[in-house]
């Protein structure tokens, strides 16, 4: 992690530590306007190491990485070997019929599991080894949505929103309010501040939470399940999010998913969990493979399944391709 | 007779193990305190629901105990001639034993069981793990402000639960069957000393609120993340609470003037 000299200079370089795409400060800078004269929320975090960032080419090629893990539930196994690369700066969407191990292999990026053996790195650091306080510096730059929003019941919209603010930028309430009512618009959401999650529908239960996961701007977003339960225009709406949070700030995003259509759209990799171990590639990869040994891997359940993939791809072309 | 053997091995390892587990939680909740920030509005929150949500409780069974203890022992002391000794009578037994007993039964039932019903269902929507992955420790943001709020709840609700049972007491005694006012009063004055008796009290209330905010917490904590593992949960709270109240409650009284 490179030193940060100060907080006004941090205002500038965390987002390039973190990202490393200079061109982001200007987004920066409007996000942070409501917290001024502070400057923006990364720069308050400058003493926090989050998340490092090694400029080698490699190292963001392989920055998450799941090396031979290993994981069973009682007698149950759930990963058998699994091997897989994420990529900084790229969605990441994870596949699998239910029970295939998609929300666990979040939950081990997130540092929330442990393997039984293996290794899961992030940006470089090995989570097995790290203790529960060394997990907490690197979850700082990392956003995760719960399937079921994990929302405090007891906190009001606000609290729940603002709450890792207030933890680790040490704002007050009043200033904090600005950038959540901010971030709450950016998932549509007005004048909901003041109520306790039990008031809130469903989808905007999801919201809240999908607020809260990207409240801190963090270089990682886990998504476990970011469109159930949500009507079309918002699971349009989320979608289009987490799209611009990818190409503006370079999140890296990984999202488990049913979702056929979004996941299609925005997949820069297709992670596909079957029998505890994976397939991975490009959509255009994976729905063109006629690789035996993938095939033979995936199963009957598996080409099913990539031929539905495939019927999707070219219907999507067709409608793009038609007029009006 | 081998697999006898193996299985009570087994069941004293795993208690061995269980109260190593429980001690290194004990011990998580303490160094959490001197953390900042200090938590102490979640503490004032913590200590609303545990303490003063029991106040009516505490209030209705205190004066009823008092009352129904006022008329037991008047009956039983006129047999002897010794109507007089009512007020040092129910203060040594209310100060000494079922004030701080009852009191911590009585909060076991109605907070521990709650807090430990919270904990465990904030696990299982995984409310504890968001506040991971928000880089907040829950030892510190959860657990310890509810462990400690019991720990001042219960002395400051045996305060309570005494004086209300000492009042019953005097309304049976005195204005129900006749006994002199101050002849009960200055028995209840001369018996109770303040460091033998309103100390132990003391004592035994506190060590009775660190233990019951330790079983509840943990069984929280630990409890399987479903509907079913939050039930369990909760009813053992209660049960262990309980049975920790009662021999803690024995060691202290034997101990007391070693």
């Amino acid at each position: 992690m490179r030193p940060i000299p100060d907080a006004d200079v941090g205002f500038v370089l965390v987002p390039v530590v973190l990202y490393g795409r200079p061109q982001r400060d200007a987004w920066l800078r409007s996000l942070a306007s409501p917290l001024a004269p502070g400057g923006s929320i990364l720069s308050r975090l400058a003493d926090a190491p989050a998340i490092a960032v090694d400029p080698d080419p490699e190292a963001d090629a392989c920055f998450i990485e799941v090396r031979d893990v290993r994981l069973s539930f009682g007698r149950r196994p759930v990963f058998e070997g699994l091997d897989c690369r994420m990529s900084r700066g790229g969605i990441h969407i994870l596949l699998g019929g239910s029970g295939a191990g998609k929300s666990t292999l979040l939950r081990m990026i997130g540092g929330l599991q442990r393997a039984d053996s293996g290794e899961v790195r992030v940006a470089g650091e090995d989570l097995s080894r790290l203790s529960e306080r060394e997990l907490g510096e690197i979850r700082k730059g990392i956003g995760m949505l719960f399937q079921n929003g994990a929302l405090l019941d007891s906190m009001t919209v606000l609290e729940n929103v603002g709450l890792p603010l207030r933890e680790h930028a040490r704002r007050p309430w009043k200033e904090i309010r600005g950038r959540v009512t901010q971030v709450l618009a950016s998932v549509g959401l007005e004048d909901v501040e003041d109520l306790l999650p039990r008031e809130l529908s469903g989808g905007m239960l999801r919201r809240v939470a999908f607020a809260r996961a990207i409240v801190m701007e963090p270089s990682i977003l886990l998504c476990d399940e970011p469109f159930s339960g949500l009507d079309p225009l918002n699971v349009s709406r989320i979608e289009d999010l987490l799209v611009k949070l990818n190409r503006d700030l370079g999140l890296t995003i990984l999202v488990t998913s049913h979702h056929m259509p979004s996941s299609l759209r925005m997949a820069d990799q297709l992670i596909l969990l079957q029998k505890g171990r994976c397939v991975a590639g490009s959509p255009e990869e994976l729905a063109g493979s006629r690789d035996e040994s993938i095939t033979e891997f995936l199963g009957e359940d598996g080409r099913a399944y990539l031929a539905r993939l495939h019927e999707l791809r070219e219907g999507s072309e067709l409608r793009e391709g038609s007029p009006g | 007779m081998i697999e006898s053997i193996r299985s009570l091995g087994a069941r004293s390892t795993g208690l061995v193990e269980g109260l190593g587990t429980v001690t290194r939680f004990g011990g998580a909740i303490v160094a959490t305190l001197p953390r900042t920030p200090t938590r102490f509005g979640f503490f004032l929150r913590a200590l609303y629901d545990a303490g003063v949500l029991s106040v009516a409780l505490v209030c209705l069974s205190g004066f009823t105990v008092g009352m129904v203890l006022g008329l037991q022992l008047y009956n039983t002391l006129t047999r002897f001639g010794a109507e007089e000794g009512l007020g040092a009578v129910v203060g040594l037994s209310l100060v000494r034993e079922l004030g701080p007993v009852l009191t911590g039964l009585l909060v076991t039932g109605r907070a521990g069981s709650a807090i430990t019903a919270e904990i465990g269902s904030m696990k299982a929507t995984e409310q504890l793990d968001g506040l991971r992955m928000m880089a907040i420790d829950p030892m510190h943001f959860v657990v310890m402000p509810r462990a400690m709020a019991l720990t001042v709840a219960l002395p400051l609700l045996n305060g309570l639960f005494i004086a209300l049972a000492i009042g019953g007491a005097y309304v049976v005694g005195v204005e129900l069957q006749g006994l002199d006012g101050g002849v009960y009063l200055s028995g209840l004055e001369d018996a109770v000393l303040f460091r033998d008796d309103v100390g132990q009290s003391l004592v035994k209330s506190v060590v009775f609120g660190m233990l019951l905010g330790l079983v509840a917490t943990y069984k929280g904590h630990a409890c399987e993340p479903d509907a079913a593992g939050v039930a369990r949960a909760t009813t053992s709270t209660v049960v262990t609470a309980s049975v920790c109240i009662l021999l803690s409650d024995y060691v202290i009284t034997a101990f007391w003037d070693v």
